[in-house]
Protein backbone atom coordinates (compact mmCIF):
# COMPACT_ATOMS: atom_id res chain seq x y z
CA UNK A 1 0.00 0.00 0.00
CA UNK A 2 0.96 3.13 -1.05
CA UNK A 3 1.56 5.45 2.11
CA UNK A 4 2.99 9.00 2.16
CA UNK A 5 6.30 7.42 4.27
CA UNK A 6 6.52 5.18 1.16
CA UNK A 7 6.36 8.13 -1.25
CA UNK A 8 8.29 10.07 1.19
CA UNK A 9 11.52 7.32 1.38
CA UNK A 10 11.06 6.71 -2.35
CA UNK A 11 14.47 7.79 -3.44
CA UNK A 12 13.12 8.66 -7.12
CA UNK A 13 10.89 11.15 -5.66
CA UNK A 14 13.52 12.37 -3.19
CA UNK A 15 16.33 12.88 -5.52
CA UNK A 16 13.92 14.81 -7.73
CA UNK A 17 12.90 17.11 -4.95
CA UNK A 18 16.23 18.03 -3.67
CA UNK A 19 17.49 18.56 -7.09
CA UNK A 20 16.02 19.50 -10.29
CA UNK A 21 12.95 20.84 -8.43
CA UNK A 22 15.35 23.08 -5.88
CA UNK A 23 16.74 24.84 -9.62
CA UNK A 24 13.20 24.49 -11.08
CA UNK A 25 11.94 27.02 -7.64
CA UNK A 26 14.41 29.18 -7.83
CA UNK A 27 14.65 29.61 -11.61
CA UNK A 28 10.88 30.17 -11.59
CA UNK A 29 11.10 32.23 -8.20
CA UNK A 30 14.28 34.36 -10.02
CA UNK A 31 12.72 35.28 -13.83
CA UNK A 32 9.33 35.53 -11.85
CA UNK A 33 10.29 38.37 -10.08
CA UNK A 34 12.55 39.89 -12.74
CA UNK A 35 9.50 39.50 -15.21
CA UNK A 36 6.90 40.62 -12.79
CA UNK A 37 9.31 44.10 -11.97
CA UNK A 38 9.20 44.88 -15.36
CA UNK A 39 5.58 44.63 -15.79
CA UNK A 40 5.40 46.77 -12.73
CA UNK A 41 7.64 49.37 -14.10
CA UNK A 42 5.76 49.41 -17.57
CA UNK A 43 2.98 51.02 -15.34
CA UNK A 44 5.30 53.95 -14.46
CA UNK A 45 6.89 56.52 -16.32
CA UNK A 46 9.98 58.92 -16.14
CA UNK A 47 8.32 62.15 -14.70
CA UNK A 48 11.70 64.20 -13.25
CA UNK A 49 10.73 66.86 -10.83
CA UNK A 50 10.36 70.34 -11.76
CA UNK A 51 12.60 72.71 -10.88
CA UNK A 52 11.05 76.03 -9.98
CA UNK A 53 12.37 79.60 -9.57
CA UNK A 54 10.15 80.64 -6.43
CA UNK A 55 10.26 83.81 -4.30
CA UNK A 56 11.05 81.79 -1.11
CA UNK A 57 14.35 79.85 -0.74
CA UNK A 58 14.13 76.50 -1.19
CA UNK A 59 16.98 74.93 0.20
CA UNK A 60 16.89 72.15 2.48
CA UNK A 61 17.15 72.77 5.95
CA UNK A 62 19.90 71.28 7.52
CA UNK A 63 20.64 72.93 10.80
CA UNK A 64 17.26 72.08 12.51
CA UNK A 65 17.84 72.39 16.16
CA UNK A 66 17.90 69.26 18.37
CA UNK A 67 14.23 70.70 19.72
CA UNK A 68 12.59 71.09 16.26
CA UNK A 69 14.41 67.16 15.44
CA UNK A 70 12.84 66.20 18.42
CA UNK A 71 9.19 68.27 17.30
CA UNK A 72 9.60 66.64 13.78
CA UNK A 73 10.06 63.05 15.17
CA UNK A 74 7.02 63.30 17.44
CA UNK A 75 5.09 64.35 15.15
CA UNK A 76 6.28 61.47 12.48
CA UNK A 77 5.43 59.27 15.43
CA UNK A 78 1.71 60.66 15.58
CA UNK A 79 0.76 60.98 11.82
CA UNK A 80 2.69 57.31 10.55
CA UNK A 81 1.15 54.17 10.92
CA UNK A 82 4.41 53.94 13.68
CA UNK A 83 2.36 55.51 15.81
CA UNK A 84 -1.43 54.17 15.03
CA UNK A 85 -0.45 50.48 14.71
CA UNK A 86 3.06 50.97 16.71
CA UNK A 87 3.04 47.23 18.41
CA UNK A 88 1.91 45.74 14.92
CA UNK A 89 4.77 47.61 12.90
CA UNK A 90 7.10 46.19 15.23
CA UNK A 91 6.20 42.80 15.10
CA UNK A 92 5.93 42.89 11.06
CA UNK A 93 9.20 44.49 11.05
CA UNK A 94 10.68 41.68 13.38
CA UNK A 95 8.84 38.68 11.23
CA UNK A 96 9.81 40.06 8.04
CA UNK A 97 13.43 40.55 8.89
CA UNK A 98 14.20 36.93 10.24
CA UNK A 99 11.72 35.49 7.79
CA UNK A 100 14.67 36.87 4.49
CA UNK A 101 17.58 36.36 7.39
CA UNK A 102 16.44 32.58 8.60
CA UNK A 103 16.93 30.63 5.78
CA UNK A 104 20.17 32.69 4.05
CA UNK A 105 22.40 32.03 7.66
CA UNK A 106 21.01 28.32 8.67
CA UNK A 107 23.55 26.17 9.14
CA UNK A 108 21.48 22.82 7.65
CA UNK A 109 21.52 25.04 4.55
CA UNK A 110 25.18 26.31 4.56
CA UNK A 111 26.03 22.90 4.97
CA UNK A 112 24.24 21.57 1.57
CA UNK A 113 25.40 24.71 -0.26
CA UNK A 114 29.21 24.05 0.69
CA UNK A 115 28.85 20.41 0.01
CA UNK A 116 27.21 20.55 -3.26
CA UNK A 117 28.92 23.73 -5.22
CA UNK A 118 32.02 24.56 -2.35
CA UNK A 119 29.60 28.08 -1.48
CA UNK A 120 31.09 28.56 2.12
CA UNK A 121 28.91 31.10 3.49
CA UNK A 122 28.57 32.19 7.41
CA UNK A 123 25.99 30.27 9.79
CA UNK A 124 24.43 31.45 12.88
CA UNK A 125 24.95 28.87 15.92
CA UNK A 126 21.78 26.51 16.21
CA UNK A 127 20.10 28.05 18.98
CA UNK A 128 20.19 31.73 17.11
CA UNK A 129 18.36 30.21 14.39
CA UNK A 130 16.14 28.38 16.29
CA UNK A 131 15.05 31.68 18.12
CA UNK A 132 14.88 33.89 14.78
CA UNK A 133 12.59 30.71 13.57
CA UNK A 134 10.43 30.80 16.85
CA UNK A 135 9.82 34.99 15.93
CA UNK A 136 8.70 33.96 12.51
CA UNK A 137 6.26 31.53 14.01
CA UNK A 138 4.94 33.38 16.63
CA UNK A 139 4.93 36.75 14.12
CA UNK A 140 2.90 34.08 12.04
CA UNK A 141 0.49 33.43 14.72
CA UNK A 142 0.21 36.80 15.82
CA UNK A 143 -1.58 37.60 12.05
CA UNK A 144 -3.05 34.99 12.12
CA UNK A 145 -5.10 35.53 15.55
CA UNK A 146 -5.27 39.42 14.24
CA UNK A 147 -6.74 38.49 11.04
CA UNK A 148 -9.05 36.13 12.95
CA UNK A 149 -10.23 38.31 15.69
CA UNK A 150 -10.05 41.96 14.70
CA UNK A 151 -13.08 42.93 12.49
CA UNK A 152 -11.94 45.41 10.49
CA UNK A 153 -8.99 42.96 9.07
CA UNK A 154 -11.71 40.26 8.80
CA UNK A 155 -14.01 42.23 6.91
CA UNK A 156 -11.22 42.51 3.87
CA UNK A 157 -10.00 38.95 4.41
CA UNK A 158 -10.25 36.21 1.48
CA UNK A 159 -9.52 32.17 1.84
CA UNK A 160 -6.11 33.23 -0.08
CA UNK A 161 -4.85 35.42 3.01
CA UNK A 162 -4.84 32.39 5.09
CA UNK A 163 -3.40 29.90 2.37
CA UNK A 164 -1.12 32.34 1.63
CA UNK A 165 0.13 32.93 5.37
CA UNK A 166 0.28 29.02 6.08
CA UNK A 167 2.44 28.48 2.92
CA UNK A 168 4.95 31.94 4.54
CA UNK A 169 5.06 30.06 7.72
CA UNK A 170 4.86 26.60 6.79
CA UNK A 171 8.84 25.78 5.75
CA UNK A 172 10.11 27.65 8.83
CA UNK A 173 7.20 25.61 11.33
CA UNK A 174 8.15 22.20 9.04
CA UNK A 175 12.11 23.36 9.83
CA UNK A 176 11.23 23.62 12.95
CA UNK A 177 9.80 20.49 13.33
CA UNK A 178 12.37 18.37 11.96
CA UNK A 179 15.35 19.65 13.46
CA UNK A 180 13.83 19.14 16.59
CA UNK A 181 12.52 15.94 15.57
CA UNK A 182 9.15 16.42 16.35
CA UNK A 183 7.22 13.92 15.20
CA UNK A 184 8.74 11.65 11.90
CA UNK A 185 11.59 13.10 10.81
CA UNK A 186 11.74 12.28 7.47
CA UNK A 187 7.87 13.41 6.76
CA UNK A 188 8.76 16.92 8.20
CA UNK A 189 12.17 17.12 6.31
CA UNK A 190 10.27 16.30 2.74
CA UNK A 191 7.67 18.60 4.34
CA UNK A 192 10.04 21.20 4.43
CA UNK A 193 11.71 20.93 0.88
CA UNK A 194 8.17 20.94 -0.50
CA UNK A 195 6.73 24.19 1.27
CA UNK A 196 10.10 25.90 0.74
CA UNK A 197 9.82 25.06 -2.64
CA UNK A 198 6.31 26.49 -3.66
CA UNK A 199 7.12 29.41 -1.08
CA UNK A 200 10.23 30.26 -3.88
CA UNK A 201 7.21 29.82 -6.31
CA UNK A 202 4.78 31.98 -5.45
CA UNK A 203 6.56 34.59 -4.47
CA UNK A 204 6.91 36.43 -7.69
CA UNK A 205 2.71 35.79 -8.48
CA UNK A 206 0.84 36.35 -5.57
CA UNK A 207 0.77 38.76 -2.84
CA UNK A 208 4.27 37.90 -1.60
CA UNK A 209 5.39 40.00 -4.59
CA UNK A 210 5.33 43.09 -1.79
CA UNK A 211 8.73 41.82 -1.61
CA UNK A 212 9.61 43.93 -4.56
CA UNK A 213 6.54 46.04 -5.38
CA UNK A 214 7.12 48.14 -1.56
CA UNK A 215 10.91 49.12 -2.55
CA UNK A 216 9.60 50.55 -5.88
CA UNK A 217 6.63 51.81 -4.56
CA UNK A 218 8.18 53.61 -1.78
CA UNK A 219 11.46 54.78 -3.34
CA UNK A 220 11.05 55.03 -7.43
CA UNK A 221 7.22 56.73 -7.62
CA UNK A 222 7.14 60.01 -6.17
CA UNK A 223 3.59 60.41 -3.49
CA UNK A 224 3.43 62.02 -0.65
CA UNK A 225 5.02 58.85 0.98
CA UNK A 226 7.49 58.24 -1.15
CA UNK A 227 10.94 58.21 0.11
CA UNK A 228 14.68 59.76 -1.70
CA UNK A 229 14.08 61.17 -4.69
CA UNK A 230 11.52 59.02 -6.48
CA UNK A 231 11.93 59.99 -10.56
CA UNK A 232 9.16 57.75 -11.27
CA UNK A 233 5.32 58.24 -11.38
CA UNK A 234 2.13 55.77 -12.02
CA UNK A 235 1.04 56.30 -15.55
CA UNK A 236 -2.57 57.05 -16.40
CA UNK B 1 -8.29 73.67 -6.23
CA UNK B 2 -7.69 75.94 -3.63
CA UNK B 3 -4.07 76.00 -2.70
CA UNK B 4 -2.94 76.83 0.83
CA UNK B 5 0.84 77.55 2.77
CA UNK B 6 0.65 76.93 6.33
CA UNK B 7 0.91 79.89 8.32
CA UNK B 8 4.41 80.41 10.59
CA UNK B 9 4.05 78.93 13.63
CA UNK B 10 4.69 81.99 15.42
CA UNK B 11 2.07 83.63 14.09
CA UNK B 12 -0.37 80.73 15.12
CA UNK B 13 1.22 80.55 18.65
CA UNK B 14 0.44 84.45 18.82
CA UNK B 15 -3.27 84.36 18.21
CA UNK B 16 -3.68 80.83 20.60
CA UNK B 17 -1.67 82.44 23.66
CA UNK B 18 -4.79 83.91 25.55
CA UNK B 19 -6.92 80.68 25.46
CA UNK B 20 -6.42 77.70 27.33
CA UNK B 21 -7.96 75.08 25.25
CA UNK B 22 -7.77 75.14 21.62
CA UNK B 23 -9.95 72.90 19.38
CA UNK B 24 -7.89 72.35 15.49
CA UNK B 25 -10.48 71.90 12.47
CA UNK B 26 -9.18 70.12 9.75
CA UNK B 27 -10.84 69.80 6.00
CA UNK B 28 -11.00 67.14 3.77
CA UNK B 29 -11.42 69.15 0.51
CA UNK B 30 -9.18 71.50 -1.06
CA UNK B 31 -6.61 72.19 2.02
CA UNK B 32 -6.30 68.24 2.08
CA UNK B 33 -5.21 67.77 -1.50
CA UNK B 34 -2.55 70.56 -1.61
CA UNK B 35 -0.99 69.14 1.76
CA UNK B 36 -1.93 71.84 3.79
CA UNK B 37 -4.62 71.32 6.64
CA UNK B 38 -5.89 67.52 6.37
CA UNK B 39 -5.89 64.91 9.14
CA UNK B 40 -1.94 64.46 8.84
CA UNK B 41 -1.50 68.14 8.99
CA UNK B 42 -3.61 68.93 12.12
CA UNK B 43 -2.14 66.12 13.26
CA UNK B 44 1.44 67.75 12.59
CA UNK B 45 0.23 71.52 14.25
CA UNK B 46 -0.95 69.45 17.67
CA UNK B 47 2.17 68.08 18.03
CA UNK B 48 4.14 70.95 17.75
CA UNK B 49 1.46 73.49 19.49
CA UNK B 50 1.38 70.93 22.35
CA UNK B 51 5.63 70.61 22.92
CA UNK B 52 5.65 74.65 22.46
CA UNK B 53 3.10 74.74 25.32
CA UNK B 54 5.06 72.13 27.13
CA UNK B 55 7.86 74.19 26.77
CA UNK B 56 6.46 77.02 28.08
CA UNK B 57 4.70 75.15 31.03
CA UNK B 58 1.59 77.05 29.68
CA UNK B 59 -2.38 75.01 30.49
CA UNK B 60 -4.34 73.93 28.15
CA UNK B 61 -5.85 71.28 25.80
CA UNK B 62 -5.45 70.87 22.13
CA UNK B 63 -7.94 68.29 20.42
CA UNK B 64 -7.87 67.70 16.29
CA UNK B 65 -11.16 66.76 14.65
CA UNK B 66 -11.15 66.60 10.20
CA UNK B 67 -14.47 67.34 8.52
CA UNK B 68 -15.51 66.46 5.06
CA UNK B 69 -15.37 70.26 4.24
CA UNK B 70 -15.73 73.48 5.95
CA UNK B 71 -17.29 75.20 3.33
CA UNK B 72 -20.69 73.86 3.88
CA UNK B 73 -22.77 73.56 7.18
CA UNK B 74 -24.04 70.09 6.16
CA UNK B 75 -20.74 68.95 7.75
CA UNK B 76 -20.27 71.56 10.62
CA UNK B 77 -22.56 69.91 13.02
CA UNK B 78 -20.43 67.05 14.22
CA UNK B 79 -18.29 69.79 15.95
CA UNK B 80 -20.72 71.85 17.43
CA UNK B 81 -20.35 69.90 21.09
CA UNK B 82 -16.48 69.97 20.75
CA UNK B 83 -16.60 73.63 19.83
CA UNK B 84 -18.80 74.20 22.96
CA UNK B 85 -16.00 72.97 25.02
CA UNK B 86 -13.10 74.66 23.48
CA UNK B 87 -11.92 78.53 24.29
CA UNK B 88 -10.97 78.82 20.38
CA UNK B 89 -10.89 77.09 17.10
CA UNK B 90 -8.31 76.89 14.74
CA UNK B 91 -8.80 76.22 11.23
CA UNK B 92 -6.74 74.56 8.79
CA UNK B 93 -9.12 75.52 5.71
CA UNK B 94 -9.01 77.95 3.23
CA UNK B 95 -10.54 81.59 4.41
CA UNK B 96 -14.09 80.33 3.05
CA UNK B 97 -14.14 77.54 5.73
CA UNK B 98 -12.77 80.31 8.74
CA UNK B 99 -15.37 82.33 7.68
CA UNK B 100 -18.33 79.82 7.80
CA UNK B 101 -17.00 78.32 11.05
CA UNK B 102 -16.71 81.64 12.32
CA UNK B 103 -20.20 82.34 11.28
CA UNK B 104 -21.38 79.45 12.98
CA UNK B 105 -19.47 79.97 16.23
CA UNK B 106 -19.90 83.61 16.73
CA UNK B 107 -19.16 83.36 20.30
CA UNK B 108 -16.07 82.05 19.82
CA UNK B 109 -12.64 82.93 18.24
CA UNK B 110 -11.68 81.14 15.27
CA UNK B 111 -8.32 81.67 13.97
CA UNK B 112 -6.70 80.62 10.47
CA UNK B 113 -3.88 78.12 10.68
CA UNK B 114 -3.07 78.70 7.02
CA UNK B 115 -2.88 81.31 4.28
CA UNK B 116 -5.29 80.54 1.42
CA UNK B 117 -3.06 81.81 -1.73
CA UNK B 118 -4.83 80.28 -4.95
CA UNK B 119 -6.89 78.71 -7.73
CA UNK B 120 -4.04 76.45 -8.86
CA UNK B 121 -3.42 73.32 -10.72
CA UNK B 122 -0.91 70.28 -8.95
CA UNK B 123 2.31 70.45 -11.14
CA UNK B 124 3.74 68.11 -9.23
CA UNK B 125 3.06 66.61 -5.43
CA UNK B 126 3.79 69.39 -3.43
CA UNK B 127 3.91 71.54 -6.44
CA UNK B 128 1.42 73.80 -7.00
CA UNK B 129 0.97 77.06 -8.60
CA UNK B 130 -1.65 79.68 -9.47
CA UNK B 131 -3.83 79.55 -12.22
CA UNK B 132 -6.73 81.52 -12.05
CA UNK B 133 -7.56 84.67 -9.41
CA UNK B 134 -11.30 84.38 -9.91
CA UNK B 135 -12.02 87.36 -11.47
CA UNK B 136 -15.57 86.74 -12.71
CA UNK B 137 -14.71 87.82 -15.98
CA UNK B 138 -13.41 84.70 -17.48
CA UNK B 139 -11.20 85.27 -21.22
CA UNK B 140 -9.79 82.38 -21.59
CA UNK B 141 -11.45 81.71 -25.23
CA UNK B 142 -9.35 84.51 -26.29
CA UNK B 143 -6.33 84.20 -25.14
CA UNK B 144 -6.12 80.36 -25.59
CA UNK B 145 -6.69 79.36 -22.32
CA UNK B 146 -3.59 81.19 -21.26
CA UNK B 147 -5.02 83.63 -18.53
CA UNK B 148 -3.42 87.21 -18.24
CA UNK B 149 -4.39 88.61 -15.26
CA UNK B 150 -2.68 85.71 -13.09
CA UNK B 151 0.29 85.23 -15.80
CA UNK B 152 1.12 88.93 -17.23
CA UNK B 153 2.72 90.88 -14.50
CA UNK B 154 0.89 93.71 -15.57
CA UNK B 155 -2.53 92.22 -16.35
CA UNK B 156 -2.55 93.56 -19.49
CA UNK B 157 -5.55 92.73 -21.97
CA UNK B 158 -4.96 93.06 -25.27
CA UNK B 159 -1.04 92.60 -26.19
CA UNK B 160 2.08 93.06 -24.45
CA UNK B 161 3.72 96.15 -22.77
CA UNK B 162 6.88 97.57 -24.36
CA UNK B 163 8.96 96.00 -22.22
CA UNK B 164 8.59 92.33 -23.32
CA UNK B 165 11.93 90.75 -23.44
CA UNK B 166 12.13 88.14 -26.42
CA UNK B 167 9.98 85.66 -24.73
CA UNK B 168 10.28 87.07 -21.10
CA UNK B 169 8.93 89.65 -19.40
CA UNK B 170 10.57 92.47 -18.21
CA UNK B 171 10.10 91.84 -14.32
CA UNK B 172 12.17 88.50 -14.45
CA UNK B 173 14.38 86.26 -17.14
CA UNK B 174 12.41 83.75 -15.11
CA UNK B 175 8.99 84.56 -16.19
CA UNK B 176 7.63 83.95 -20.25
CA UNK B 177 5.55 86.58 -20.92
CA UNK B 178 2.42 85.50 -21.24
CA UNK B 179 1.35 87.59 -24.49
CA UNK B 180 4.24 85.90 -26.16
CA UNK B 181 2.60 82.39 -25.25
CA UNK B 182 -0.79 83.63 -26.22
CA UNK B 183 0.38 84.66 -29.66
CA UNK B 184 2.24 81.55 -30.36
CA UNK B 185 -0.41 79.22 -29.30
CA UNK B 186 -3.48 81.28 -31.08
CA UNK B 187 -0.88 81.34 -34.09
CA UNK B 188 -0.32 77.72 -33.79
CA UNK B 189 -4.79 77.01 -33.89
CA UNK B 190 -4.77 79.68 -36.20
CA UNK B 191 -7.13 81.90 -34.28
CA UNK B 192 -4.84 84.77 -34.30
CA UNK B 193 -8.05 87.16 -34.67
CA UNK B 194 -9.37 86.17 -31.29
CA UNK B 195 -6.73 89.24 -29.89
CA UNK B 196 -7.16 91.38 -32.97
CA UNK B 197 -10.51 92.60 -31.28
CA UNK B 198 -9.70 95.15 -28.55
CA UNK B 199 -10.86 94.26 -25.57
CA UNK B 200 -12.42 96.51 -22.77
CA UNK B 201 -10.78 96.85 -19.61
CA UNK B 202 -11.37 94.36 -16.85
CA UNK B 203 -14.39 95.56 -14.06
CA UNK B 204 -12.30 94.19 -11.27
CA UNK B 205 -15.45 92.50 -10.13
CA UNK B 206 -13.09 90.64 -7.34
CA UNK B 207 -12.71 92.93 -5.23
CA UNK B 208 -16.48 92.87 -3.51
CA UNK B 209 -17.80 89.73 -2.53
CA UNK B 210 -20.16 88.52 -5.08
CA UNK B 211 -22.96 86.02 -4.42
CA UNK B 212 -23.07 83.40 -7.13
CA UNK B 213 -26.71 81.83 -7.73
CA UNK B 214 -26.34 78.75 -10.26
CA UNK B 215 -28.42 78.84 -13.68
CA UNK B 216 -31.73 76.89 -12.29
CA UNK B 217 -32.41 78.24 -8.68
CA UNK B 218 -33.12 82.07 -9.48
CA UNK B 219 -36.83 81.46 -8.53
CA UNK B 220 -35.64 79.73 -5.02
CA UNK B 221 -33.57 82.58 -4.00
CA UNK B 222 -35.11 85.50 -5.74
CA UNK B 223 -35.83 87.80 -2.72
CA UNK B 224 -39.45 90.02 -3.08
CA UNK C 1 -31.87 62.37 -11.92
CA UNK C 2 -31.33 59.68 -14.74
CA UNK C 3 -34.69 57.52 -15.61
CA UNK C 4 -32.96 54.54 -17.49
CA UNK C 5 -32.40 52.14 -14.81
CA UNK C 6 -30.61 50.11 -17.67
CA UNK C 7 -27.07 49.05 -17.30
CA UNK C 8 -24.57 49.23 -19.95
CA UNK C 9 -22.66 46.60 -19.21
CA UNK C 10 -20.03 47.27 -22.42
CA UNK C 11 -19.47 50.76 -21.10
CA UNK C 12 -18.22 49.28 -17.53
CA UNK C 13 -16.29 46.90 -19.03
CA UNK C 14 -14.54 48.71 -20.98
CA UNK C 15 -13.28 51.03 -18.20
CA UNK C 16 -12.43 48.01 -16.69
CA UNK C 17 -10.38 47.05 -19.64
CA UNK C 18 -8.79 49.90 -20.05
CA UNK C 19 -7.44 50.26 -16.48
CA UNK C 20 -7.31 46.53 -16.17
CA UNK C 21 -3.51 46.54 -15.12
CA UNK C 22 -3.75 49.31 -12.57
CA UNK C 23 -6.90 47.64 -11.05
CA UNK C 24 -5.21 43.83 -11.19
CA UNK C 25 -2.09 45.40 -9.69
CA UNK C 26 -3.94 46.76 -6.50
CA UNK C 27 -5.98 43.80 -6.19
CA UNK C 28 -3.20 41.44 -6.36
CA UNK C 29 -0.56 43.26 -3.75
CA UNK C 30 -3.46 44.58 -1.16
CA UNK C 31 -2.48 42.31 1.53
CA UNK C 32 -5.67 43.20 3.44
CA UNK C 33 -3.49 44.40 5.95
CA UNK C 34 -6.23 47.61 7.06
CA UNK C 35 -2.99 49.69 7.94
CA UNK C 36 -5.14 52.46 5.52
CA UNK C 37 -7.27 52.60 8.22
CA UNK C 38 -5.89 55.58 10.21
CA UNK C 39 -4.79 57.85 7.43
CA UNK C 40 -8.29 57.93 6.24
CA UNK C 41 -9.69 61.19 8.04
CA UNK C 42 -13.21 59.71 7.68
CA UNK C 43 -12.54 56.57 9.50
CA UNK C 44 -11.21 58.66 12.26
CA UNK C 45 -14.19 60.97 12.53
CA UNK C 46 -16.74 57.98 12.19
CA UNK C 47 -15.25 56.24 15.14
CA UNK C 48 -13.15 53.98 13.53
CA UNK C 49 -15.99 52.41 11.47
CA UNK C 50 -14.50 49.64 9.24
CA UNK C 51 -16.35 50.50 6.25
CA UNK C 52 -14.18 53.88 5.66
CA UNK C 53 -10.99 51.63 5.53
CA UNK C 54 -9.35 52.76 2.01
CA UNK C 55 -9.32 49.40 1.22
CA UNK C 56 -12.09 47.92 2.20
CA UNK C 57 -13.79 51.02 -0.44
CA UNK C 58 -11.59 49.83 -3.23
CA UNK C 59 -12.03 46.22 -2.74
CA UNK C 60 -15.48 46.51 -2.61
CA UNK C 61 -16.14 49.00 -5.30
CA UNK C 62 -13.90 48.86 -8.31
CA UNK C 63 -12.82 45.53 -6.98
CA UNK C 64 -16.25 43.87 -6.90
CA UNK C 65 -16.73 44.76 -10.08
CA UNK C 66 -13.95 43.86 -11.36
CA UNK C 67 -14.51 40.32 -10.00
CA UNK C 68 -17.81 40.50 -11.74
CA UNK C 69 -16.32 41.49 -15.04
CA UNK C 70 -18.69 44.36 -14.86
CA UNK C 71 -21.41 42.46 -14.77
CA UNK C 72 -23.72 44.10 -11.62
CA UNK C 73 -27.28 44.86 -10.68
CA UNK C 74 -27.93 48.13 -10.37
CA UNK C 75 -28.07 47.66 -6.65
CA UNK C 76 -24.04 46.95 -6.72
CA UNK C 77 -24.18 49.60 -8.52
CA UNK C 78 -25.38 52.09 -5.90
CA UNK C 79 -23.89 50.67 -3.01
CA UNK C 80 -20.63 51.36 -4.88
CA UNK C 81 -21.90 55.01 -5.82
CA UNK C 82 -22.09 55.14 -1.89
CA UNK C 83 -18.92 53.92 -0.98
CA UNK C 84 -17.08 55.68 -3.48
CA UNK C 85 -18.66 59.32 -3.23
CA UNK C 86 -20.24 59.41 0.59
CA UNK C 87 -17.72 57.46 2.19
CA UNK C 88 -14.80 58.76 0.38
CA UNK C 89 -13.91 62.66 -0.09
CA UNK C 90 -11.17 62.03 -2.65
CA UNK C 91 -8.39 64.24 -0.49
CA UNK C 92 -5.88 61.96 -1.82
CA UNK C 93 -4.26 61.41 1.60
CA UNK C 94 -4.90 57.43 2.54
CA UNK C 95 -1.82 55.79 2.71
CA UNK C 96 -0.76 52.21 1.94
CA UNK C 97 2.46 50.59 3.58
CA UNK C 98 3.23 48.67 0.02
CA UNK C 99 2.58 51.99 -1.53
CA UNK C 100 -0.92 51.12 -3.57
CA UNK C 101 -1.64 54.26 -5.18
CA UNK C 102 -5.83 54.02 -3.81
CA UNK C 103 -7.38 57.02 -4.40
CA UNK C 104 -6.57 56.25 -8.80
CA UNK C 105 -8.83 53.11 -8.08
CA UNK C 106 -11.51 55.22 -6.29
CA UNK C 107 -11.62 57.34 -8.69
CA UNK C 108 -12.20 54.77 -11.90
CA UNK C 109 -14.53 53.50 -9.56
CA UNK C 110 -16.27 57.03 -9.83
CA UNK C 111 -15.54 57.06 -13.61
CA UNK C 112 -17.61 53.63 -13.67
CA UNK C 113 -20.62 54.93 -11.54
CA UNK C 114 -21.04 58.37 -13.19
CA UNK C 115 -20.71 56.27 -17.00
CA UNK C 116 -24.07 55.13 -15.78
CA UNK C 117 -25.56 58.03 -14.57
CA UNK C 118 -24.67 57.36 -10.60
CA UNK C 119 -22.99 60.47 -8.96
CA UNK C 120 -23.01 62.22 -5.97
CA UNK C 121 -26.10 64.29 -5.78
CA UNK C 122 -24.87 67.70 -5.06
CA UNK C 123 -28.48 69.43 -5.41
CA UNK C 124 -29.59 67.00 -2.37
CA UNK C 125 -31.23 69.25 -0.02
CA UNK C 126 -29.52 69.70 3.40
Amino acid sequence: MTTFSTIFSNPVFLNFIKGPMVWLSFIIFGLGLIVQTFRLLKLTQIKEARRVAPEEDLSPQTDLSGWERFTRYLAFRRVSVLGSNACLVLISVIFHVCLVVTPIFVMGHNVMLDTSFGINLISFPEQISDILTKFVIAGGLIFLMRRLFLRRVRMISTVNDFILLFVAVAPFLTGFLAYHHIFNYQVMIVLHILCGELMLILIPFSKFFHMVFFFISRFMIVSEHSMGTPKRSWQF
Amino acid sequence: MIKAKSKPIEEIVDYITPYRDVLIVGCGGCVSVCLAGGQKEVNILQTELELLRDKTKTDGQFSGFTVERQCNEQYLGVLDDMVETADCVLSMACGAGVQLLAERYPNKPVFPAVNTIAIGVDLDVGLYEERCRACGECVLAYTAGICPVTRCAKGLFNGPCGGTNGDKCEISPDINCAWHEIYTRLKAQDRLEDILKIHPPMQWQNQIKRTIVQKGYEQRYHQE
Amino acid sequence: MGTTTEINTDTIQSILKQNKKQIKLGLAMCAHCSLCAESCFLFVSHDNDPEYMPSYKFINSIGKLYKKKGKVSRQVLEDMRDLVFEKCALCTRCYCPFGIDIPALITLGRNVCRSQGLFREYDREW
